[in-house]
Order: C-alpha cells, then sequence, then structure tokens
C-alpha cells in the first residue's frame, strides 16, 4: 500500500512543498558572519543592495522610498550574492560588523534603509530589519531546515516560534501565509490532524480570502455536478450565497470558475466570474477571463462584448494586442470576417512582430478564399520567428491550396521536424505527395490516416465517459439506485483509470446510506493510483464522519484542505493567459 | 426658321418610350430570382411529425425526407413527403403517414395518399424513387429506423408493397438516404442504401451539453452499422452483395448518398456523407465491386485532416470543366464542404475559396442541390439548414435551433455567394429544415424546390423570375439502359459553352431530385447539340433544340416528345 502521505511530501508538483522549498528566505552565509546564539534583542537584521553607481543606487533607493519591497530591489539589481534572498545577510551583534558599516548601520531605526554608501568599491544600500522580522526568519528558515531533514516535531516547533511574529509582520502578505502553510504541513506529516486543520484553514482564508465555508460549499457543488438532484440544486444555492456575501480574493474567483467550467456548471462559472466583475470593476485579468470563460462557453456575442469592454481598460501594447486577437477570433468563428480582420491588423499595430496575430490575420484571409494574401501574411509571420510549427503549417496548408504541391509537401516537412506528431501537418503532407505522385504518398497517407483515427478515438472516449456517467447518475434521478450502481460499476470496468465514475459510484453508495462501501469506492482511487484530487480526501472525510471514525474523517479532512489549495492554483495557472 | 411645335413633342415621347423599355430589359435582366412560399396556396399541409420528447431519441431529429417524381407519368412532378412517429405518443405514431401529392398541373397538389397503399412503417427517414422493374412506372423506396419499404408502383395511382418478396427491406438497422443506379451495367437499376447507427430505445443514451442540460446525442456515442448494396437480379428481387462488392464498412455513420461517375469511366461510382467519422467514395472498379478511395482522393475529410459532420451531399459539375465536383453539408463552425473534381480520381478542397466556407460557416447543413435556379447555364447551390439540438439556444448565444437555408450564387466559375436574403420569402422562412429537392414543379422552365422540414410543415418555394432566361428540360427514357437513364450524362453545347449534367436518383438528404435534367441556356433561342451517353454505352445526339420546351429523349430514338413550356397566370 503506497503511503500517500509521504508520496505527497515527495510530490514536488505539490504547491505546499514547492512553497516550502522556496528559497525566499533561507539563511545567507555571505560575510562569513554565522547567526549567533544571543538572544535576539542584542542582534540587528540586515539586508543588504549592492550596485556600481552611485547613481543606481540613489534610483533604487528612491524606489524603495516610494513603497517598493527592499527585496524585490535587491532581487533584481543587487550584485550582491545574497541578492538572490532579497538581499538577506542574516543577524548580527553590530559590534561584529566592519566599522564602515557599523556607522552605516548605527543611525538606523528599524525598518530603516541608510543613506547611499560606499564600501570596498561598491555602492550600498543596507536596510535594518525590524525586530519582529529578524525574529522571523531566524525561526522560519530553522523551521525550514527542520522540514527539508524530515524532523517535522523541529519544524512544526520553530514554525510556531516564528507565527507571533509574523502576525505582527507588515504588510500582511504571503510571509505569514508561508508560515501558516509550513507549521500545517509539519503537524499533517505528524500526523496531528486535529492541530493542522484550524492551521489549514486560517491559511487558506488568509491566501485566498473569504471563509472556509466558501471552499466547502463549492466543493460540496463539484462533487454532486453529475447529479442534478434536490441535493445539487442545495448546494448550489448554498454556493452561489455564499459567494454572493463573501470578501473573496480575485485569484479564488478566478480558481473556482475555471475548476466549475471544467466539469460543466457553465452557469455557476460565469456566476462566479460576474461577481468577480462587479467586486473588481478595475481589474483587467478579472474581465479578461470573464470574457474568455464567455467563449469558451461558446458565447461568441457576449465575449466580443466583454473583450471590447476589456479594450477599453487601461492596458499596455501587449495587452491590448492580445485582446484584440481575442477580437479577432471569435468574429472569425462566427464568420464576420471583415471585423476579424480589422481586429487582427488593430493588434498587430499594438505589437507588429507578434506572430500569433500575423498568423490570426492570414487565416481570416484564407477563410475569405485569398490565399495567396493569407500566404504572404504566415510568410511575414515565419520571418519573425522562423521556428514557428504553427507558421509553417499555415504556409503548407496555403500552398496546398493554391496547387503548389512541392512548397506545401517541403513545409509540412518543416512542422514536422519541429512537431512530429503534428496531425495536420501530416495530413497536408499525404496529400501534397499523393497530388505529386511521389513514393511515399500511401505510406504517408497510412500514417495521417492512423492519427487521424486515434484523435478521433481520444476525443469519442472522453466524451464516452461523460455520458455514462450522466447516464447513471440519471437513474439515481429515476429513483433507480440499484441501476445507477450497476451501471457505474460497468463505467469504471470500460473506463478503469477514470476517477469520475468512482467518484460518482461512492457518491450513490453513500446516498444510500451504505458509507463503508461508499470509503472503500473512494480509497480505491487512491490505492489504485487514479486519482487524489481534493474530491477524493473530501468525500472519504465525510463518508468517515458518518461512520463516527472521527480520526479518520480528520485526517481526510487535513488532506482535502491541503490539495484543494493545490487544485486551486493549479487552475489559476492554467487560467492564466 | 422655327422649329414646328408638332414636331418636338412627337420626339420626346418616342425618346422616353424607348428609355422606358430600355429600363424595363435592364430590369428584366438584373431583378433577382425570387422564391415564393407557395406551399399553401398548393395544398401542401404536410406536417412532419418527429415525436420530439424528453428522452431525446436521436431519430426525433434526424429526418424529414422529401422526394421529387412523376409517379403517375403525366409529365408533371409530384411529391413525395416522408413522415416520422413517435416513440412516446401512440396516437401520434399512427397518425403519422408519409405523404403523396399529386401535381394537379394547375400550381396546386391533391393529397393523393389515402388510396395510394402507401403506409406508414415505424419512424421514416428519407426516400428514393426509380423504376427498378423497367416496367415505365417509378417505384419507390421509403427508409425507417427499422423497417424499410420497397414499393412497387402499380400505374394506376396506387402502390404495392413487396419488401418482402424483393428481399429489400434493409437490415433491421436505422437506414438514412437511398439512391439508384446500375452498377453493373445490366440494364436495371440497383440500390444503395445509407445505414446511421445502432440505436435503439434499449440503448438511448443520455447525453447532455454544457450544464449537464439533456440534448440529441452525438452520432458517435454509437456504433455505426453497415450500409447496404442491393444488387437488382431483373426479376423483381434484390440481392444484398455489400461485402462480396467491397463496399461493406461497419465504420460509418451513414446519411447522405449520392452516385455518380466522378472519373469518367462510364461506371457509377459512390459517394457517401457519413457523420463525423471520414466519408466514403467507393470507385467502382468495373467488375461488380468497389474500392474505398476517400481518403486519397481528399474528399473523406475536412481541410485539416479532421472529420467533419458530413450530413447531405450532391455530385455536379459546378465550374464548367464536365467532372463531377461535390458538396457535403456538415455543422456550424465547420462550414459545408465544397470539393473540386481534379481529375485522375482526386479533389481539391475548395470550401474557402468558392465562397462556400464563408457562407455556411453559421450553419448547419442537411440537404443539398446543385441546381441551376436562374437559368444562367451554371449550376448554383441551395442548402436546407437546421440545428440537430432543440435546446441549443439554451447555452450558445449565437446560434438557433431553426436556421434559414441558404441559396448560393455561381457566378460561372465555381465562386458562390450568398443571394438569399434578396430571393424573395423563400429563403426568409427560418425553419428546422433537413431535406431539400428541387424539380420544375409548375413545368414553367425553372426550378423549384421542395424542403422537408423536422417537426413542422413541409415548404414548396415556387421560383419566379428563373425563367426569364431560358432553358430546357430533359426526360430520358431508356431502352437499353434502365428506363429512367439512372447514369446518363448528359452534354448540351450552346453558344460554345458545353454544359454537362447527369441523371442521378437519390441525392441531397434523405430525398431526390425531379429525374429531369435541367439545362439554363441564358437568353440564347436554341441549343447546338445535345448528347446523351448512355449507361449502355450508347450515344443519341440531338442537334438544333429550341429552348423553353421539355423534350423526352429515348434512348437510340432520340427525341420522342416535345412540349413548352408552361407559363402560369
Amino acid at each position: 500500500m503506497i503511503n500517500t502521505e509521504t508520496q505527497r511530501h515527495r510530490d514536488t508538483k505539490k504547491a505546499g512543498i514547492i512553497r516550502l522549498l522556496l528559497p525566499a528566505f533561507f539563511v545567507s552565509l555571505c560575510l562569513c558572519v554565522s547567526v549567533l546564539s544571543q538572544t535576539p534583542e542584542e542582534q540587528i537584521g540586515l539586508r543588504l543592495i549592492a550596485v556600481r553607481t552611485q547613481a543606481e543606487a540613489a534610483s533604487l533607493r528612491n524606489q524603495i522610498q516610494s513603497g517598493q519591497a527592499f527585496e524585490a530591489v535587491a532581487k533584481a539589481h543587487s550584485i550582491d550574492p545574497s541578492a538572490k534572498d532579497g538581499g538577506y545577510l542574516g543577524l548580527f551583534r553590530l559590534t561584529d560588523l566592519r566599522a564602515e558599516l557599523q556607522r552605516a548601520v548605527t543611525p538606523l531605526k528599524p525598518g530603516e534603509v541608510s543613506p547611499v554608501t560606499l564600501i570596498g568599491g561598491e555602492f550600498l544600500l543596507i536596510q535594518r530589519l525590524t525586530f519582529e522580522e529578524a525574529n522571523w526568519i531566524v525561526s522560519y528558515n530553522a523551521g525550514l531546515a527542520a522540514f527539508e531533514s524530515a524532523r517535522y516535531e523541529d519544524a512544526a516547533q520553530k514554525f510556531s516560534q516564528a507565527l507571533p511574529y509574523a502576525e505582527k509582520l507588515t504588510p500582511v502578505d504571503e510571509r505569514l501565509e508561508d508560515n501558516l502553510h509550513g507549521l500545517a504541513e509539519a503537524y499533517r506529516l505528524q500526523k496531528k490532524y486535529a492541530d493542522a486543520e484550524p492551521v489549514y484553514r486560517r491559511y487558506l482564508v488568509l491566501h485566498w480570502g473569504g471563509s472556509a465555508e466558501v471552499l466547502d460549499r463549492f466543493s460540496a457543488l463539484v462533487a454532486l455536478s453529475h447529479f442534478q438532484d434536490s441535493q445539487f440544486q442545495e448546494a448550489r444555492l448554498k454556493f452561489l450565497e455564499v459567494v454572493g456575501h463573501s470578501p473573496l480574493s480575485e485569484a479564488l474567483f478566478a480558481a473556482m470558475s475555471s475548476i466549475l467550467f471544467e466539469v460543466q456548471l457553465v452557469d455557476e462559472a460565469e456566476a462566479v466570474a460576474e461577481r468577480a466583475g462587479k467586486l473588481f470593476p478595475s481589474s483587467r485579468a478579472v474581465h479578461f477571463r470573464l470574457a474568455e470563460l464567455y467563449r469558451r462557453g461558446w458565447k461568441p456575442r457576449k465575449a466580443l462584448e466583454a473583450f471590447e469592454r476589456t479594450s477599453r481598460m487601461q492596458l499596455d501594447p501587449l495587452q491590448q494586442s492580445v485582446i484584440y486577437q481575442k477580437i479577432g477570433s471569435i468574429h472569425t468563428e462566427v464568420a464576420e470576417f471583415d471585423q476579424a480582420a480589422s481586429a487582427y491588423r488593430k493588434a498587430l499595430e499594438f505589437t507588429p512582430d507578434s506572430v500569433d496575430a500575423r498568423l490570426g490575420l492570414g487565416d481570416v484571409l484564407l477563410q475569405q478564399g485569398k490565399p495567396q494574401d493569407a500566404l504572404n501574411e504566415y510568410n511575414r509571420a515565419l520571418a519573425t520567428d522562423a521556428k514557428s510549427a504553427a507558421a509553417h503549417f499555415r504556409v503548407a496548408d496555403a500552398n496546398l491550396r493554391l496547387g503548389r504541391f512541392a512548397e506545401a509537401s517541403q513545409a509540412a516537412a518543416k512542422v514536422l521536424a519541429i512537431e512530429a506528431g503534428h496531425r495536420k501537418a501530416h495530413y497536408v503532407l499525404a496529400t501534397a505527395l499523393v497530388r505529386m505522385n511521389a513514393q511515399d504518398s500511401e505510406r504517408q497517407l497510412e500514417v495521417s490516416r492512423k492519427l487521424e483515427a486515434e484523435a478521433r478515438s481520444e476525443t469519442d472516449r472522453g466524451r464516452n465517459i461523460v455520458i455514462v456517467n450522466r447516464e447513471a447518475a440519471a437513474k439515481l434521478l429515476e429513483a433507480r439506485p440499484e441501476q445507477a450502481i450497476e451501471m457505474f460499476v460497468k463505467a469504471i470496468e470500460t473506463f478503469p483509470d477514470s476517477p469520475t465514475a468512482y467518484l460518482n459510484l461512492g457518491i450513490v453508495q453513500s446516498k444510500l446510506g451504505q458509507h463503508q462501501v461508499a470509503v472503500e469506492t473512494f480509497q480505491k482511487l487512491l490505492t489504485r493510483n487514479i486519482s487524489d484530487s481534493f474530491l477524493v480526501s473530501w468525500h472519504l472525510a465525510q463518508e468517515y464522519r458518518h461512520l463516527g471514525d472521527m480520526e479518520a474523517s480528520q485526517r481526510h479532512r487535513v488532506v482535502y484542505l491541503q490539495n484543494i489549495d493545490v487544485a486551486l492554483r493549479e487552475a489559476l495557472e492554467s487560467n492564466l493567459d | 426658321m422655327q422649329r414646328h411645335k408638332g414636331a418636338k413633342s412627337y420626339a420626346l415621347p418616342c425618346v422616353f418610350v424607348s428609355l422606358c423599355l430600355c429600363g424595363f430589359a435592364i430590369a428584366q435582366q438584373t431583378a433577382p430570382v425570387v422564391f415564393s412560399d407557395a406551399t399553401r396556396q398548393a395544398g401542401i399541409n404536410f406536417k412532419h411529425e418527429n415525436g420530439a420528447s424528453r428522452e431525446k431519441y436521436l431519430p426525433e431529429t434526424m429526418s424529414a425526407g422529401a422526394l421529387v417524381f412523376d409517379y403517375d407519368n403525366d409529365g408533371w412532378a409530384d411529391i413525395f413527403l416522408v413522415n416520422g412517429g413517435s416513440y412516446v405518443d401512440r396516437a401520434a405514431a399512427t397518425a403519422a403517414r408519409h405523404r403523396l401529392y399529386r401535381n394537379n398541373r394547375d400550381g396546386k397538389f391533391t393529397d393523393a395518399t389515402a388510396s395510394s397503399g402507401i403506409v406508414v412503417s415505424g419512424f421514416g427517414m428519407g426516400a428514393c424513387s426509380a423504376d427498378f422493374d423497367n416496367d415505365g412506372r417509378p417505384d419507390l423506396y421509403v427508409t425507417a429506423v427499422e423497417s424499410n419499404k420497397l414499393y412497387r408502383n402499380n400505374g394506376n395511382g396506387t402502390f404495392a408493397d413487396i419488401t418482402a418478396k424483393a428481399g429489400a427491406g434493409g437490415n433491421g438497422l436505422w437506414s438514412s438516404s437511398c439512391a439508384f443506379a446500375d452498377i453493373d451495367s445490366d440494364g436495371d437499376v440497383d440500390l444503395y442504401v445509407t445505414s446511421y447507427v445502432d440505436f435503439s430505445i434499449k440503448n438511448n443514451k443520455y447525453c447532455s451539453a454544457m450544464q449537464n442540460i439533456r440534448t440529441y446525442c452525438h452520432p458517435n456515442v454509437y456504433k455505426p452499422v453497415p450500409h447496404i448494396l442491393y444488387r437488382n437480379n431483373g426479376d423483381g428481387t434484390f440481392t444484398d452483395i455489400t461485402k462480396e462488392a467491397g463496399v461493406y464498412r461497419t465504420d460509418g455513420n451513414g446519411l447522405g448518398v449520392v452516385f455518380g461517375d466522378y472519373d469518367d469511366d462510364g461506371f457509377a461510382d459512390i459517394y457517401v456523407a457519413n457523420d463525423s467519422v471520414p466519408n466514403f467514395l467507393f470507385h467502382n472498379k468495373r467488375n461488380g465491386t468497389f474500392e474505398e478511395v476517400g481518403f486519397r482522393a481528399g474528399v473523406s475529410v475536412g481541410g485539416e485532416g479532421r472529420p467533419l459532420a458530413g450530413m447531405g451531399t450532391d455530385m455536379a459539375d459546378m465550374d464548367g470543366d464536365g467532372l463531377l465536383d461535390i458538396i457535403v453539408t456538415n455543422l456550424d463552425r465547420e462550414t459545408h464542404s465544397l470539393y473540386r473534381n481534379l481529375g485522375k480520381g482526386l479533389f481539391s478542397n475548395v470550401t474557402f475559396e468558392s465562397g462556400v466556407g464563408q457562407a455556411t460557416l453559421p450553419f448547419v447543413g442537411f440537404g443539398a442541390a446543385f441546381l441551376d435556379y436562374d437559368n444562367d447555364s451554371d449550376l448554383d447551390l441551395a442548402i436546407a439548414n437546421g440545428d440537430i439540438i432543440d435546446n441549443v439556444s439554451r447555452f450558445r448565444d449565437n446560434t438557433t435551433h431553426e436556421q434559414r437555408n441558404l441559396l448560393l450564387q455561381n457566378d460561372g466559375k465555381g465562386r458562390f455567394r450568398d443571394v438569399g436574403p434578396t430571393s424573395g420569402p423563400g429563403f426568409a422562412l427560418k425553419k428546422v429544415s433537413r431535406t431539400l429537392a428541387a424539380g420544375d414543379l409548375d413545368n414553367d422552365g425553372d426550378l423549384d424546390i421542395v424542403i422537408g422540414n423536422n417537426g413542422q410543415t413541409a415548404d414548396l418555394l415556387r421560383n419566379d423570375g428563373g425563367n426569364r432566361n431560358n432553358s430546357l428540360l430533359i426526360h430520358a427514357i431508356g431502352t437499353k439502359s434502365n428506363r429512367d437513364g439512372i447514369g446518363a450524362r448528359l452534354k448540351l453545347i450552346f453558344d460554345g459553352k458545353t454544359l454537362t449534367r447527369h441523371i442521378k436518383a437519390g441525392s441531397s438528404y434523405q430525398g431526390q431530385n425531379d429525374l429531369r435534367v435541367h439545362f439554363g441556356l441564358e437568353k440564347a433561342a436554341q441549343a447546338d447539340r445535345l448528347e446523351i451517353l448512355w449507361p449502355s454505352g450508347l450515344i443519341d445526339k440531338v442537334e438544333g433544340i429550341k429552348a423553353n420546351q421539355i423534350i423526352a429523349v429515348t434512348e437510340g430514338r432520340g427525341i420522342t416528345r416535345q412540349e413548352p413550356f408552361q407559363r402560369m397566370p
């Protein structure tokens, strides 16, 4: 049996682990000064930026005075080895510093930045850390070091020590989140679930905004996405209600609407995104995501309105170009080719070297029946990026339409040299070779045919998984639970590596009060390595609660909290455009 | 010297009159051809029963066949409309009869169903017609979800169900379109029937779109079922030769079919439109067998190598090069595909270059017909559109279940533009259209259109103005070849132009056009020459045919009947 906890600890894709491994606050060993064991009050924490010219140092100082974080500036500009750690040097007694440094540091109050100081041929800016920050860094880094060595008890102790300091840091930012997350993980890995849960919840609220209730209601809704029964309706109402009242972060709105869309709860996804639009009227990202959601949801008219609204916000040229490309693509989809061409041309005004915009314009021309004009645009795109498989493919396709089979086959071959499995290029190549009566045309036709069949098979498979699950779920609505179970079991046999049928089977078993059986069903997802998504742990937490095994329930609840954070982060990352 | 006032006053009206006449002539040439909705006027009151239900049984959304044929041999095309049925309402199912409308020759039709002997059987889909027994009377084949029917024309306005005796009842699986042609050149027509998927009430799937809204299923959730090729034995019976002919396939969701000699070798080939899987092009190897060559020929998938929906199809020479080109209708956002015949067995996808792509992108297409609606000698396109998903507006904001049909005018060089919006009320209708069948229903020299609509009334669109240009209608009568001349290739030469048409029985989607061959002649007063290459191999040539008439040409005998077009009051 796989120790999932160990596995997850090893799984570097899990955001929690990644966050713990971030080097942001590791102790720097520069200046040959080590952290001493004196009381923190006797030590001062220091950060450093070193640059080569006074002018640059002065400019950076101004930036910091204007509100930029010292660490960010250090990371971006400092030539000192401490740059990667945001300039952090460590804790020192004043008397341990070189005289010039002492002179520079002594007048500084906690949090202040020194004037530009020339030492050793470099122009320095030195920040004296506040007491809280210095102490936090020491404890937090110690916690990290212990965590990496799998000394979770020590890690928990250090993170706990660091926490009161983190709570006093301003602004309230990811430092407190990192601390809470580290502590929660340290508890979890010690199996101290009762301790871990409240810390996790606190971390999630801090990071994502809103309340823990929001995520619970979100999970309840997503879990029931296949079941259009009264329980689903109730879950839906509760979720929308809490979304309507809670101060959620932009990121949470984005992540939730993305996941809702993936499970085909499009109305709910739109409701969440629209609510975000109301709460963050000036946020370009929010409005862009809403527009993109409409587009993916086959609502081109709404998408166009939303993108056009976004285009009127304050955007940089690249952002404007992207918006107009989206507008262009939607107009193309609805056969409004003149408007599409106009949009792509506008995009090119903002970013003349944009390959995507150039290709988009070419595509419009092609669909207007102007293959030569399209080819010209594609060639211009290639002049910008000679390695663009997309551009080479379009050149191949345009040449094929123009009857230039040799050119088409050459361009298709270039595509395949970049992306060997490019299905469309294989087709164009095969078609061109047949028309040239080339020797290997039959072989290439066969390759193309096979690729097409494989792609179709994959699409059909995905579609069938949805259908068998919906069909089986519908039986429950018809008050035929036994049939539903039978159908889910069959779905599992047919698609043994698809988690959906397992999840839905477990839900039905749960609805029928067969909680032990439901637990076994959900556990199979873990033991068979099919899925460890947040829904699995969510369901297991519920089922164990039904069975009265509160310890197991809590254990899975904690895992659920960890996993939903991961799921939301992944959804957010995939959402970024 | 003063000019006489009288002379001046005479001069002006003459100029005015001649200016008026010029203007009128110009107006005549440039006024668009319009299609009127003549359904009610014609007495066609057929409403298709689709049995739409909450269970979304797939047949509910797929049918409404229509056929234009002269069943009583009076020289006037009649209409046959295929009805559907219901899986949930027994009364509606019983009441859903196919309808036979006899042309009264005065713009009106009479419902002749009651005495015809044609009864509903299962959920009807489409129909095709040919004189399979060469007795001079066009017979009828009706496809359905479970049991197809072959009706022999008794010649007295009635039909006899000879399905069982003939052995042509299908395979108990869902049939869609059908077409007749003489594949073995033995003088009688054989029959191809497309089969769709293995849907049944028992295995009806629960399909849904976004938001878990139940919808009609994608065909790929079912398994395809093999199509059937029947050989006419010449004795009133048919034999299923699907396997021995090499056309047995278990991977085609067949919806549309058309016969045509695409490689001009004198043998009928078969093109099948398959839904969401590659289409078939069966090349006739002239030895009783076929070879599927669609992928190689470039007509089985869309421009990027992906199979498209593939519903209706037609084959004709749309660019005047003498070779048969192919149109296939698909879903919206796919475009309907136009494949131009390059010769040597190859086609080029000219969907966008021809303008068809741009015009069809927003539409879900079914029936399609190449037809010269304006009599300017080139073949235009008429397409019946209508979404499959009845509740599509629930989750998409740019499409509707009911859609307008398309009339795409050919510029003579194979470029098309959408003229539907200026072609009268007939093309302004927005319905759930499926079949489209063309024919000169009023014998006035221009082509009218019958449209079968799913769950709605059928439409008769009367062509008003097409006959401002001249035309000819050719009724081919085989003697050595099959009686209807199906498979014959006609070449008409006038004013230095050569027009190529062929006779096909079954095309579009679940339907069939008038078997009489129509040629638009622009303003030419006569055709210089007509050549008919019969399936038997015989060639008939007729010289100097006056325009604006219906002529019957009998194989080996030339013109055997002539009759001028009717001009309706």
